[in-house]
């Protein structure tokens, strides 16, 4: 991969620039924000080539798209982030009517001591909470706990007000912690 | 003062980080821990949470990852071209519904209260049109 751009041009000036189809700027702007956008997809559609697909729909949806860019006091970020997360979740729900073999295996709640003691093991189990979470929710962890938004940078990109925001995210630590309470005590009764 | 609901709502929300928490509570958390067991408790299991979700897998995005990607938007791209830019004069103009909406219901509404209510009145419309030399015709032969 080439060397980064520099850094000085604003996200919001190479959209102006790919809007008036300068491809050199859309490329910036891609090389820039691709590998967050595939990683924040990941996390929601929950794994890595489902995330690649929505990653480069998303990039060729805003070039297509680059004209009808307004700005309008609105970062670059807020924007890309808002399609991602969507198209993230869209995907998701398109791939819920897949069949059940195509279907990622779901993990057994009832797991045993000694499987705990890997810690790739208690990864997994994390990982499957937070993927049986409602969309919005797992949306809302991600961004404010992986992409360490704040809960107003986030409910604009979920376009939801803050307090219903904050409402998602407490609702998501909730259920993952109820989900994990065996975990817990594990990890408790593991302390000296 | 802080109190115990409204510190578990934060605890619940921003997790065990006082860093996370808005600069004001996290001040006034500090202060009901300096004196309350149960905020200690339920700080010391948010952090519990914080540690699990930590323990969730990191996407890991490589480089070759990346540049596979890169590549094959840039390659669409290609494929497609340069979009061709339209005059804005010529360019199809949004559809709004709520202003089309708006708009086709306020003349309605214009249209009702000068013709039916007579509320709104037109040079020329309050003067109703002399009829009496017309003579009409029906396609059964009778004349009015």
């Amino acid at each position: 991969m080439q060397p980064r751009e520099d850094e000085t041009i604003s996200d919001e000036a190479l959209m102006a620039d790919a809007a008036a189809g300068d491809r050199k700027a859309f490329g910036l702007l891609t090389r820039r924000h691709l590998r967050r956008s595939i990683a924040l997809a990941q996390r929601v559609v929950g794994n890595a080539s489902d995330a690649e697909e929505v990653a480069q729909d998303v990039f060729l949806q805003i070039w297509a798209n680059a004209d009808r860019w307004r700005g309008d006091g609105t970062r670059f970020t807020t924007w890309l982030y808002r399609i991602v997360v969507n198209r993230a979740i869209d995907y998701r729900r398109r791939r819920t009517f897949a069949p059940l073999d195509a279907a990622e295996e779901m993990a057994d709640p009832a797991w045993s001591a000694e499987t705990l003691v890997d810690g790739r093991k208690i990864g997994a189990e994390v990982d499957a909470a937070i993927a049986a979470l409602p969309d919005r929710q797992r949306a809302a962890l991600s961004l404010c706990y992986h992409e360490e938004m704040s809960c107003a940078e986030a409910s604009e990109v979920l376009q939801v007000s803050v307090s219903a925001m904050e409402s998602l995210l407490v609702r998501a630590r909730k259920t993952v912690r109820a989900r994990l309470q065996p975990l817990i005590r594990q990890k408790d009764g593991a302390r000296p | 003062m802080m109190t115990l609901k409204q510190f578990t709502r934060y605890a619940s929300l921003h997790g065990a980080d006082l860093d996370r928490w808005p600069a004001n509570a996290a001040h006034a958390a500090q202060e009901l821990l300096g004196h309350s067991d149960e905020a200690r408790a339920i700080l010391a299991d948010a952090a519990l949470t914080d540690a699990l979700l930590d323990e969730a897998t990191n996407p890991a995005v490589s480089l070759e990852r990346e540049q596979r990607v890169f590549e094959r938007i840039a390659a669409r791209i290609e494929e497609q071209g340069v979009p061709d830019a339209v005059p804005w004069f010529i360019a199809k103009p949004p559809l709004r519904i709520v202003p089309t909406v708006g708009f086709l219901a306020m003349m309605g509404f214009l249209g009702f209260m000068t013709y039916h209510q007579g509320i709104i009145t037109l040079p020329g419309a309050a003067r109703a049109p002399d009829l009496s030399g017309v003579m009409i015709v029906s396609s059964l032969g009778g004349i009015r």
